[in-house]
């Protein structure tokens, strides 16, 4: 009874973390919010080892030791509504014992939170269009650089369901929106196709993923941070390398 | 009147990031707002206070880590959900592109001055951002320390 209820609730324990790695939280917060479940129901040692493909901790709770892992290898799609909630979850749990399966439930209701399109879309059309001005477009080109940013987004809802890693649609969208915007601008004269392409590009540099790596360094997570900047350089390299490709086509 | 432009479509910028990553509703205005500001400090920094661009994006960074460690604290919501976003304007989306053209036409010069340019830029801000959240992170485990003594 007792190893059943320990059981339980460390599943959802690490189930929450690896929820937490997927919409994108640094391993720092992730390594934290798994600590802070184990205390908050009486572990007497917590070990939590996370990196950004894998999941593992031993929890001891009265006396017995539990052990898991997870693979992290998961697509992951940036949430912070997801990682707002998680960690305000993970806090509520130390004030008031949650039983493993409200605690569960409570997971399965932040897992059901879906990014809708009505977000994500005006998200990258507006983010796009804005940044072609930033770097000195016109509103003709922030107006491309927006419906270009659509179709950055309809690839990020689509490819990287079916990618087996973001590379090859950080290349793919960057080829396609590169030979597109130099082929628009062929046809209409008054484009500044540069600027496009650079509004288009805000929404593909993995900005994150280097401002993360870098935290991950700092707060001591030396292999995280690693990991993530040499994902990031490659994204980097293969977003290039899609510009680079269209740009000699033309 | 380029600043201007710059400044409001840096707020847009932010706030279309903050849309696709489905940042709560509360907190939307607050990590766009950290988007012109971040972008605000920067200008100040590399055109009045002449700086050259590491240290002048390393401490637009670090405001925006700063503003960001503030409002996790306000809005009770991980700093993280509006560091990210308010930095995106910052990132050298545009020196990165001419480092792309300048190899897609072979001149490696420009390439690699656009490409140096864009490393150091990005270090700026890696380093500024991550240092304040550092910090804090530090003071909140001295405090635990103290604590726990006392």
């Amino acid at each position: 009874m007792k190893k059943e209820y320990y059981e339980s609730l460390f599943e959802t324990i690490l189930d929450i973390g690896r929820e937490l790695v997927a919409s994108g939280a640094e391993i720092n917060r992730t390594d934290e919010t798994l600590r802070r479940l184990g205390r908050a129901y009486g572990a007497e040692d917590v070990n939590v080892f996370v990196i950004y493909n894998s999941l593992s901790a031993t929890m001891k709770f009265e006396g017995e030791m539990y052990t898991q892992t997870r693979s992290l290898k998961i697509p992951t799609s940036t949430d912070f509504r997801k990682i707002a909630h998680l960690n305000a979850l993970s806090r509520r749990c130390t004030k008031e014992k949650l039983s493993p399966e409200a605690l569960k439930a409570e997971l399965e209701k932040i897992k059901a939170i879906k990014k809708s399109s009505l977000r994500v879309f005006p998200g990258g059309a507006v983010a796009a269009g804005a940044f072609a001005m930033f770097f000195g477009g016109t509103p003709a080109d922030a107006l491309v650089a927006a419906i270009f940013g659509l179709l950055i987004m309809f690839l990020q809802e689509n490819l990287t369901k079916i990618c087996p890693n973001n590379m090859l649609y950080t290349f793919v969208a960057a080829l396609t929106s590169g030979l597109g915007i130099l082929a628009v601008s062929l046809l209409l004269p008054g484009l500044m196709a540069d600027k496009i392409i650079i509004g288009v590009i805000m929404l593909l540099v993995p900005g994150k993923g280097i401002t993360n790596a870098a935290r991950d360094v700092l707060l001591g997570d030396t292999i995280s941070g690693a990991m993530k900047l040499v994902e990031s350089l490659f994204l980097a390299g293969a977003m290039a390398a899609g510009y680079l490709l269209a740009l000699n086509i033309f | 009147m380029d600043f201007v432009i710059q400044l409001i479509t840096a707020f847009i910028g932010s706030l279309g990031f903050a849309l696709m990553w489905n940042v709560n509703g509360k907190c939307i205005l607050p990590a766009s707002f950290g988007g012109f500001m971040g972008w605000g400090v920067y200008l100040l920094l590399f055109n009045v206070a002449h700086m050259p661009i590491f240290s002048a994006s390393f401490f637009a960074a670090a405001v925006v880590g700063l503003f960001a460690e503030i409002c996790a604290r306000v809005f009770k919501t991980p700093g993280t959900v509006f560091l990210i976003p308010s930095l995106i304007p910052l990132f050298p989306g545009s020196l990165l592109y001419y480092t792309v053209s300048a190899a897609a036409v072979s001149d490696w010069e420009t390439m690699a001055s656009q490409g140096l340019a864009t490393v150091y830029f990005t270090l700026g801000i890696a380093c500024g951002a991550s240092i304040v959240p550092a910090l804090f992170a530090s003071f909140a485990e001295i405090r635990k320390k103290t604590q726990k003594n006392s």
